[in-house]
């Protein structure tokens, strides 16, 4: 496996440890909008999962010959 | 309860309008609707967006707005759990549905059944794989008519027969026109739900005096979980996100993409459906906070638009979210519909059955898998969501055979049907002893005091049973050669340009 290959493989998997640890998060206090840290941690693991897909994807296409993706 | 006649109104005008754009849609970007490539995958023409509209479908369902909520109203942080589940469903559609994409386009599977019998050069396994997929989609489809049914009783409609003539229509055009119908209301649907959701997010709860208000007058042990459910939490999260893309209805909407770009894009861009499921999840919490008495917990969505909006709004709202109901419902039947015919009536009913026969077949028993979900949404348990959560005990057993399989050709077929088995009876055991109202079990096997969701058990038990029947097959020198090559796993264009270039320098 390339180098490559393990980083976009780590971004993806990030998202895991980060939302299947409920000892991370599970707390009302700071709130942020009026919204419980419980809630608002986990919506901003929704768009930082979006993101790390995406982020994975240019890695891991980052090393190849240019075939029409940009 | 009396109905309204703005209300009404304004939701039977809609809904209508979302039957007749149905059965317009037929005719669009028209094919031979005979043929079951026509007919259950749209021939494969769908690009980006209608394919996000589609796979929508399968993330904004009666599941997103009447059980998430229910969840949260009666039981607190653990239905958050719906919140990680579609989250982590992206990564995982990234990596393995543009492989399962490519494999069927090169080798014409249309279901994940087709795709599993080529692999493992197994019919018996494709049969199984078939049967799960039929038998965990009629709860899946049951929560849409039991999601559905909740709206109509908040309207004050006699819901039992209401149902019925829905579904009636949603079955004919259905029938009718195949999986452009769903393709098409599914745009329309999701215009109407963002619209509807965005709306009450932001007006409710200001009526209720702001999201902080909101929050603190809701008793503090329903916000966080309690330690002993970390565990279930996560364990539902994760089991739901590993079974979503197993279903059948999923796996048709991947596969009638034009390209595996297509899938990959889409995954990037499901987020938007996440945080709008986020927020019909914190409907959950403003229904305590509006001191809501309900009679069942899965009226809280219905009975909180009907409460703050005026008439003709809720009628819409409602019309949202019952056409977000029945579109998904059309696709899970369509889905079903298709393996029934190609792998279980086609393999060994009827093994002559030219296309158009094999399209029909599909088209009777698409009708019959509603009527399957209808005797299921009768016997519904207190939450609606036990229901798609009993769906997904049993199709995850199918993620060896479809998953795992994507990427290795080294696990042996007789071990992936025993653990199939040992899978599913665990499975359905549990469920049974939980008498299908419950969907955490505490698993005395593991040594655990702490409930966990009973796919995730079940799983385990397969997984094990797979990888020791491999290992002892391999070491008794069991290798059987897949006839699928590792290329026909990957992305044809950019990688046969590759080699062109590189062969003629």
């Amino acid at each position: 496996m390339s180098a490559r290959t393990v980083v976009a493989g780590i971004l993806l998997f990030v998202p895991f440890v980060a939302v299947l640890i409920p000892q991370l998060f599970n707390k009302v206090e700071p709130t942020l909008g009026g919204l419980p840290f419980f809630v608002w941690y986990q919506l901003i693991w929704v768009v930082l999962g979006g993101i790390l897909v995406f982020a994975s994807y240019r890695v891991y296409n980052s090393g190849k010959v240019r075939g029409g993706q940009a | 309860m009396s109905y309204d006649a703005t209300e009404l109104a304004v939701f039977i005008i809609l809904v209508g309008a979302v039957m007749v754009s149905g059965f317009i849609a037929s005719r669009w970007r028209r094919g031979d609707l005979s043929l079951l490539e026509e007919w259950g995958l749209a021939g494969r023409r769908f690009g980006t967006l209608i394919t996000w509209f589609l796979l929508g479908g399968d993330l904004y369902t009666a599941y997103t707005f009447i059980a998430v909520p229910a969840l949260v109203f009666g039981s607190g942080a653990i239905g958050f759990f719906a919140v990680p589940y579609t989250l982590l469903v992206y990564p995982i559609v990234y990596v393995t549905m543009p492989r399962l994409w490519n494999v069927a386009r090169r080798r014409n599977h249309i279901t994940a059944a087709d795709y599993v019998k080529d692999r493992f050069s197994s019919p018996l396994l494709a049969l199984l794989i078939a049967i799960t997929g039929f038998l965990a989609t009629m709860p899946y489809i049951a929560l849409q008519i039991v999601g559905m049914g909740y709206v109509l009783d908040v309207m004050g409609l006699p819901a039992e027969y209401s149902l019925i003539i829905t579904f009636l229509i949603l079955a004919a055009y259905t029938y009718v026109s195949g999986l452009r119908a769903p393709a098409l209301t599914a745009v329309i649907k999701d215009i109407m739900v963002l619209l509807a959701v965005f709306v009450g997010i932001v007006y409710i709860p200001l009526r209720l005096g702001g999201f902080a208000h909101v929050f603190q007058s809701v008793p503090a042990t329903k916000l966080t979980l309690p330690p002993k459910l970390y565990l279930d939490y996560a364990t539902l999260a994760l089991g739901s996100a590993l079974a979503l893309f197993l279903y059948p209805h999923a796996v048709t909407g991947t596969l009638s993409s034009s390209s595996s770009k297509v899938v990959r894009r889409n995954a990037a861009m499901l987020p938007v459906y996440s945080i709008m499921l986020a927020f019909i999840a914190i409907f959950g919490w403003v229904g305590l906070a509006a001191g809501l008495k309900l009679k069942s917990p899965n009226l809280v969505v219905p009975v909180l638009f009907n409460n703050y909006f005026p008439d003709w709004f809720t009628g819409f709202a409602f019309a949202a979210i019952s056409v977000g109901s029945l579109v998904p419902a059309s696709v899970m039947s369509i889905a079903a519909a298709n393996l029934f015919s190609r792998n279980i009536y086609k393999e060994y009913l009827d093994k002559r059955a030219d296309l158009k026969r094999e399209s029909n077949v599909s088209k009777v028993v698409s009708f019959l898998v509603k009527v399957g979900a209808l005797v299921f949404a009768i016997y519904a348990p207190t939450y609606a969501i036990q229901l798609q959560l009993a769906g997904g005990a049993w199709i995850i057993q199918t993620l060896p055979a479809v998953m795992l399989s994507l990427y290795t050709d080294k696990l042996n077929k007789y071990s992936i049907i025993a653990g199939w088995v040992v899978g599913m009876s665990t499975a359905s055991y549990m469920l049974a002893v939980n008498k299908f109202a419950a969907s955490a079990y505490v698993p005395r096997f593991f040594g655990l005091s702490v409930p966990m969701y009973i796919a995730v058990i079940s799983l385990i038990l397969n997984l094990v049973v797979v990888l020791v029947g491999t290992l002892i097959a391999h070491a008794m020198g069991q290798r059987a050669k897949s006839p699928i090559l590792e290329e026909e796993f990957q992305d044809q264009a950019p990688s046969a340009q590759t080699q062109a270039a590189g062969g003629k320098q």
